[in-house]
């Protein structure tokens, strides 16, 4: 994906942040990506849904998923077996112009991220 | 010169306290007192003394007396959730216009029973709420005018940044009873009906369609409080909508330590020609200055939680500078004038009890499901 390397960084960002125990046991994701053409939706509502399992050590149950594909716009309502759940969301548009907007709550802290502009922002 | 006299039911450590300061505030009204059902319990009743004092208003110990007054054209109404039905179709029905503190009622039955007594009644009303803040008539906007093209999806929270997070035995997904029937208590609300309203009312108003299902977890993820009492702090849901639309919902309490201001509000509406969002906070500046960063309040044994204006007082809660809306709204007095505004005009107010009815169908529907784990049809 274009935007694997962003998401990665992310992902590293965020696992020291709960290793130093700034949020407490990550709880709650509330994920947003948009920018996504249809047919790629179904890839990135399952990056999302890969993201928040690894903040929450664990593969995700899908209580329900919505959403028109056709359109490319998906969400998901998961929980996770320790307790934890997340509202994953990916929607339509611009090839190119995807950015991602995440609350991630923990149970005494919180990280919030909103990709800034345009993916691909990020040094090689 | 005021032409409203205004009563206020309820009294200090409710929304009373603040809603009572904007009718105030609003030269078209005048405070009549505080009244309220006879025979309540002692905190209570004193709490709605304290509230009269405060304002140098009277106090009437009987509701009725203070409905039959010639000089009460309207109704602030925040009796405990599990009164409201009760309370508020007896205001109704004594022909007084109610401004109505969310969510409407603690159950369908009472949510009815309060718009049914506003329709005999032939008065106007209006749930607080934040459908009439600029960001949500700004996604309104959006919407009638087809800016993202067709509407796909509305995704909407309300994660109020308040009390000590950090202090729940465990991260721990709820099993709900079903639609539950107490409210009212000193330590926590249950925050997917408290703050879940808001998000479920936005999204019925933008969308002005009905939700026919509903998916939703709860959990209690952050405050011992809300474990000990068995209450839910945070809920997420799926709304699936006529038509064919989808939304999702997140309402909780996240601790005052989890926002850089009061926590997340805001509105994605997801459409066929791209993606808009709209929030209280947004666009905001940063503001870092050598002064001193928000810190962990006090926590005030009446009010752990932070849920009222006076108890922060108390408590010495220090605001929070950092960020710096362009766009600084007062909620409330911005609620109360649209509502004063339907009044004058003689027109419907943005949020009348007939469609608020809606909304508790949705959070019990939602309750259920929680309590099943599986999609819930909302009747």
């Amino acid at each position: 994906m274009a935007d694997a390397r962003e998401w990665s960084a992310l992902q590293a960002v965020i696992r020291k942040a709960v290793a130093e125990g700034r949020l407490g046991r990550p709880a709650f994701a509330r994920a947003f990506v948009r920018g996504i053409t249809p047919p790629d939706a179904r890839e990135a509502l399952e990056s999302l849904t890969a993201l928040a399992n690894g903040w929450f050590g664990a593969e995700g149950k899908v209580v329900r998923r919505l959403g028109e594909e056709a359109s490319g716009h998906l969400l998901a309502l998961l929980r996770w077996p320790g307790g934890e759940s997340a509202l994953l969301c990916v929607g339509p548009g611009s090839p190119g112009s995807r950015r991602l907007d995440l609350t991630l709550l923990g149970s005494h802290g919180a990280v919030y991220y909103h990709t800034p502009e345009d993916l691909g922002g990020l040094s090689a | 010169m005021s032409r409203y006299g205004v009563l206020l039911v309820g009294g200090n450590r409710t929304h009373q306290e603040n809603y009572g300061r904007a009718f105030a505030a609003d030269p078209r009204c005048r405070l009549v007192g505080v009244a309220d059902e006879p025979d309540l319990p002692p905190y209570r009743d004193s709490l709605n003394r304290m509230l009269a004092a405060e304002l140098d208003i009277p106090f009437f110990a009987d509701l009725d007396e203070a409905l039959a007054r010639h000089d009460v054209q309207i109704v602030s109404m925040v009796a405990d959730v599990e009164r409201r039905g009760r309370v508020a179709a007896r205001c109704a029905e004594a022909g007084m216009h109610l401004y109505l503190d969310k969510p409407l009622a603690g159950s369908v039955a009472d949510a009815r029973a309060i718009a049914d007594a506003v329709k005999r009644g032939g008065v106007r009303s209006q749930m607080f709420s934040t459908v009439t803040t600029p960001w949500a008539r700004a996604a309104r906007g959006a919407v009638l005018e087809g800016r993202v093209g067709r509407l796909l999806g509305v995704h909407a929270d309300m994660l109020i940044a308040k009390g000590r997070p950090g202090t729940g035995p465990a991260i721990r997904a709820r099993t709900e009873r079903g639609e539950p029937n107490q409210y009212t208590f000193v330590e926590a609300k249950r925050e997917l009906f408290d703050m879940g309203i808001y998000p479920v009312a936005l999204i019925h108003w933008l969308t002005g369609r009905r939700a026919t299902r509903v998916s939703a977890v709860t959990g209690n993820y952050f405050f011992a409080e809300h474990a000990r009492l068995d209450l839910d702090d945070l809920g997420a849901m799926t709304l699936e909508l006529e038509g064919g639309l989808v939304a999702s919902a997140s309402g909780g309490r996240i601790g005052w330590t989890s926002h850089p201001r009061g926590g997340v509000s805001r509105v994605i509406l997801v459409g066929s020609e791209g993606t808009l969002d709209f929030g209280d906070t947004e666009p905001h500046l940063e503001l870092y200055a050598d002064e001193p960063d928000f810190r962990m309040p006090r926590i005030h044994p009446w009010d752990p939680m932070g849920m009222w204006a006076s108890t922060q007082q108390e408590a010495g809660v220090p605001p929070k500078r950092r960020w710096l809306p362009l766009q600084e709204a007062n909620g409330i007095a911005q609620d109360i004038g649209a509502f004063l505004d339907a009044i004058d005009r003689g027109v419907e107010s943005e949020l009348p009890a007939a469609e608020c009815v809606h909304h508790i169908e949705i959070l019990m529907a939602a309750y259920r499901s929680a309590t099943s784990g599986a999609p819930v049809e909302v009747p």
